[in-house]
């Protein structure tokens, strides 16, 4: 199969197959492709073999497809990295509606009743309710 | 828009869930007089309260059917409801219920509130008005604020004897002195102390803080 291909690159570059290939040379071909295959490991024979009838240049390409394979993150994002990620500009919102509690004197929310008077209107009903 | 614009609440539920739901809350309604609850599930049940008083102030046979068919224990609050509420609502024109905000109740802090019968005997707003009033009396201030007044004037002007009521309830506080109970917010509890790199989120819990230093405080006052 290496044979054949290094056969297609020859001829897409111009050169005359001239005839039959001598042993030396298909055996230094064969050499030169089984490590270029071995470099890029990952990628398939299948896929490999129309990228260099296009491209030619198999040494840049290896270094191609090394960038393209080595594009991807280092390292797994950490638990408090992502949560802070996606906790920003979801913090707790300052309470700055206060007033103070005309029954009481202490501070509440605005528009809300003071918990402190509602508690103890509550008792003194139930004490009633009780009595 | 599909489906058009909600007329009412779902409050998550599906129609059979959500009409028991508020059911439900009606007839505790009308048997405590006040029930606290999250703040939309208290207006939506606002709406069907002040439907029944109307069908309690028409008083008739079919009304009557219609209120039997609400609440899960007619048979306890149909008296009341024909009766002393009918009565206790004759002059009033709507209104006969009240949503106040409280602070959250559930733990998902979920917006509360507290939906009562107006002028009966767990008028929330009554009794703040007449705790205010006595507080201010204690600190020797004779007029009312806008608000206050306001307030008075909500509370006295339907109820039978408003503002001798609201009197006596203020003469009530006055004796078991929780008038001049609540001297001074503390300015004891050292704010500020102690959030620094937190202080954006601990914002609530400082406010409890306050709450319970109050609370030590005011503890020998009592």
């Amino acid at each position: 199969m290496s044979l054949r291909l290094f056969s297609s690159r020859l001829s897409a570059q111009g050169l005359s197959p001239a005839g039959s290939l001598s042993p030396a040379l298909a055996n230094a071909a064969v050499d030169c492709w089984s490590q270029f295959t071995l470099n890029a490991s990952a990628v398939s024979q299948s896929l490999l073999r129309p990228a260099a009838v296009t491209l030619n240049i198999p040494g840049i390409l290896s270094d191609i497809w090394e960038s393209v394979l080595r594009a991807v993150p280092k390292k797994k994002t950490s638990h408090m990295k992502k949560r802070h990620r996606q906790m920003a500009g979801k913090a707790l919102k300052d309470v700055k509606s206060l007033s103070t509690c005309s029954g009481c004197g202490q501070i509440k929310r605005s528009h809300v009743l003071c918990p402190h008077c509602v508690a103890s209107i509550k008792k003194q009903w139930g004490r009633k309710s009780t009595e | 828009m599909a489906g058009g614009a909600a007329k009412y609440r779902h409050l998550s539920r599906k129609s059979s869930h959500r009409q028991a739901l508020l059911r439900n809350l009606v007839t505790s309604l009308f048997t405590h007089e006040s029930i606290t609850t999250t703040w939309a599930k208290a207006k939506e049940a606002q709406r069907l309260a002040e439907k029944l008083i109307t069908l309690g102030k028409r008083n008739t046979e079919a009304s009557r059917k219609s209120a039997l068919a609400t609440f899960y224990t007619p048979h306890a609050i149909l008296p009341k409801l024909f009766g002393p509420l009918r009565e206790r609502y004759a002059n009033r024109p709507g209104g006969y219920t009240r949503v106040l905000r409280v602070e959250a109740k559930k733990d998902d802090q979920a917006e509360s509130a507290i939906l009562e019968l107006v002028d009966g005997p767990k008028d929330m707003r009554f009794a703040l008005t007449a705790r205010t009033i006595a507080r201010q009396r204690a600190q020797g201030f004779d007029t009312l604020n806008e608000i206050t007044a306001l307030n008075v004037r909500k509370v006295t002007r339907f109820r039978d004897g408003g503002v001798d009521a609201l009197e006596t309830a203020v003469r009530k506080l006055k004796l078991s002195g929780q008038g001049e109970k609540a001297a001074r917010p503390g300015s004891d509890d050292g704010e500020g102390e102690g959030f620094g790199w937190k202080g954006r989120t601990q914002k609530v819990k400082k406010v409890k803080k306050v709450k319970k230093g109050k609370k030590v405080k005011k503890a020998p006052l009592v």
